[in-house]
């Protein structure tokens, strides 16, 4: 019979395996190689990306058209899995943290909160973008795509598409929405219960913009101003706990996502429901699942504009086939079919005075949505989001200050 | 001459299913455990800087953990009593009838509802815009869909505890049945008859202690189930207090990652709880499903 201590290296025996498993990855420069060698030894390669796959519009252009054209032309195999921001950030802190450098992911679809937190853990591999042909196209003289949430992108995540918050409403039931925060607070005092915001990003970026409403344009703008912040947020939290008794259940809970939201608003529960993509209401009027009589609007004080990217993990195998899926999904063909409200109705991130005539004629003629204002109308109201740390004391005082009152 | 020598195990193949149960459920668990709590030091972690207790210091003061703990135990508590109540009610009313054809089959229906379509359901029927609410409205009960009472997202957990209340009451009473039925309680009731005993004396003194006692460690257990569901109050509960497992993916998965360690924090004082309890609730009984004991 063995010792105890024997007994030990038997329970350990497991974990030392574990530990024998770490693969070496081969380390290429690709700065060395050219476009063309990148594509050359990406073909046949595949490509894991990951994404937020809640739109069954999104996911149709990305399985049915994306796909089989990357394959055709490049022939790479884009696989896509479903992951929303956090499921990113928490697989590659897992991975970065037990050091694995042959990451599961290549590809990210990500925007200025993930970008921030994947910044902090160096999670992002990079500066790629200015590699990539088709950057040439990208409008980088933009602060709505140079900036994500006031830093710099400095390469590290290529500009996918643009969108702006809008509040959606149904004008059969509501023929005059309000315009305005003082006009916002007077008809939830009418309507009681009829209003609320979801505790997710897109509430948050509503609150965001109630805050650069009551501080002026451009006041916030810059790296986190924590006297500011101070200042600005107590009138915002002033102002909603006026309207809270006559929120949604008397503001004492607050639905917990942006679909919950949707569904209430579609019951008759609410009169209002928001999303953080303009597009949303023509796509989701298409689907059936709004009634026709709902559309999107902005309040004069203006909403938060940002642009979402793709990013590429550092521990990422297919780094090079990365950057090739990027430069097809940043080509004018593919931000054109994007761009189309019966595809998807992203805004493009091209910027029209750079792309050949042909494609400036085509996206100029591009076939307009019907139940959204103009995406010029829109850029009038267009506001920057703010540096990250701005979201962040929201989410947390919006707990403290008003759910937990 | 050495008659007897003190063994470990009784046999090699025990010995090595003991090791394998250890090394493939024992040890993963600790591992777990450890992580997190070196995480939580700040031992390890990319964002972490070094060992520190700040973590600790700042879980523990923030009072919504300990709201979180108390509702975490008031809903497990309240849960597992209307289910006692309920299944004990079935068992001692409807007993003959649940043992056969189509209310014996309905029993079962229940159990293979995954947690998150019970929330579904229990949402689609019960929310103010449900269909209960719309019953109501359309016949006059209520002016609008608002005046329907708060059953989902309300104060008191009302949707979730009838959800799990839902899929556990059928399993108790399927339990109670069997068990009534092993340990011959009729036979014990008749003796008790005999003796003088009313019907309700019957069931007070001696099948309600038996089924109880018999089904102890199952309730146990059940509770501690229900503590650590996470689907059900994410869906039909509140954003404040929260179940402590919604509770611990909110904390891991906010957009600040500092409060990662909390996360884990909040994690092991869960784990530590529930552990003192079992210890405390088993410490005179043994594991054994026997009544002698």
């Amino acid at each position: 019979m063995p010792h105890k201590p024997l007994y030990f290296i038997y329970l350990l025996m497991p974990l030392l395996v574990l530990a024998g498993c770490g693969s070496k990855q081969k380390t290429e420069n690709l700065n060395e190689l050219s476009w063309e060698e990148i594509t050359d030894r990406t073909e046949g390669t595949t490509v894991s990306m990951m994404m937020w796959k809640g739109d069954p519009n999104i996911n149709d252009y990305m399985q049915n058209y994306v796909v089989p054209k990357l394959k055709k032309r490049y022939n790479i195999n884009l696989e896509i899995a479903s992951g929303q921001s956090n499921t990113i950030v928490s697989i590659l802190m897992s991975e970065l943290e037990a050091g694995k450098t042959d990451g599961e992911l290549d590809l990210v679809w990500i925007n200025g909160e993930t970008f921030y937190q994947l910044r902090q853990i160096d999670g992002l591999y990079g500066p790629f973008v200015d590699r990539l042909p088709n950057s040439s196209y990208i409008d980088f003289s933009n602060p709505f795509i140079k900036y994500d949430f006031q830093q710099p992108i400095n390469g590290y995540e290529a500009p996918w598409g643009n969108v702006q918050f809008t509040l959606i409403y149904d004008t059969n039931r509501t023929a005059h929405p309000p315009k305005t925060r003082q006009e916002l607070a007077r008809y939830v005092e009418q309507h009681p219960g009829s209003f609320t915001i979801a505790n997710d990003f897109s509430g948050m970026t509503f609150l965001k913009s109630l805050l650069i409403g009551m501080a002026g344009p451009g006041t916030l703008d810059g790296s986190f101003d924590e006297a500011a912040y101070q200042k600005y947020s107590t009138q915002l939290w002033d102002y909603f706990n006026r309207i809270k008794p006559d929120l949604w259940k008397n503001g004492e809970t607050f639905p917990s996502n942006v679909s919950a939201l949707h569904q209430l608003f579609v019951n008759g529960e609410l009169h209002f429901t928001m999303s953080n993509n303009d597009a949303e209401v023509d796509n989701k009027i298409l689907e059936g699942f709004f009634p026709e009589t709902a559309r999107a609007y902005v309040l004069k004080d203006g909403t938060i504009q940002n642009s979402h990217y793709l990013g590429i993990p550092t521990n990422a195998t297919g780094k090079a086939a990365a950057m090739v899926v990027s430069n097809f999904l940043i080509s004018p063909e593919a931000q054109y079919q994007k761009a189309r409200p019966d595809v998807w109705g992203d805004g493009t991130v091209l910027a029209k005075s750079k792309l050949p005539e042909q494609w400036t004629k085509k996206f100029r003629e591009i076939p307009q949505r019907k139940y959204a204002p103009s995406r010029d109308s829109l850029n009038k109201h267009a506001l920057q989001e703010l540096a990250p740390e701005y979201m962040i004391r929201l989410y947390e005082d919006f707990r403290e200050k008003i759910i937990q009152q | 001459m050495r008659i007897s020598e003190k063994k470990l195990f009784n046999s090699k193949p025990e010995a090595a299913g003991i090791l394998l149960f250890l090394v493939l459920a024992v040890l993963p668990l600790l591992l777990g455990i450890a992580y997190a709590l070196l995480y939580s030091l700040g031992a390890i972690g990319l964002i972490n800087e070094g060992l520190t207790l700040a973590h600790w210091q700042r879980a523990l003061n923030d009072m919504e953990f300990w709201y979180s703990l108390g509702y975490t135990f008031y809903i497990a508590l309240t849960t597992i009593s209307l289910t006692i109540i309920s299944a004990l009610s079935l068992t001692f009313f409807l007993r003959k009838p649940l043992q056969r054809g189509v209310p014996g089959f309905s029993l079962y229906v229940p159990l293979a509802l995954p947690a998150i379509v019970v929330a579904f359901l229990v949402f689609q029927l019960a929310s103010q815009s449900g269909f209960l609410a719309r019953i109501a409205y359309q016949l006059g009960w209520i002016a609008e869909a608002s005046a329907f009472p708060e059953w989902v997202n309300d104060p008191y957990g009302t949707g979730i505890i009838a959800a799990h209340t839902f899929m556990a009451m059928p399993f108790f009473t399927l339990y109670f049945i069997n068990i009534y039925d092993q340990e011959r309680i009729t036979e014990f009731s008749h003796v008790a008859r005999t003796l003088g005993a009313s019907r309700l004396q019957q069931i007070i003194r001696v099948e309600i202690p038996i089924l109880l006692k018999r089904a102890f460690p199952t309730l146990t257990l059940y509770t501690i189930f229900v503590m650590g569901s996470y689907e059900i109050p994410l869906i039909l509960g509140r954003q404040s207090p929260q179940m402590m497992s919604v509770l611990i993916i909110r904390k891991l998965r906010k957009f600040s990652l500092s409060t990662i360690p909390e996360a884990y924090i909040t994690g092991l004082v869960f784990i530590c709880v529930v552990i003192l309890l079992l210890i405390l609730i088993f410490k005179k009984r043994t594991f054994s499903y026997d009544l002698d004991h």
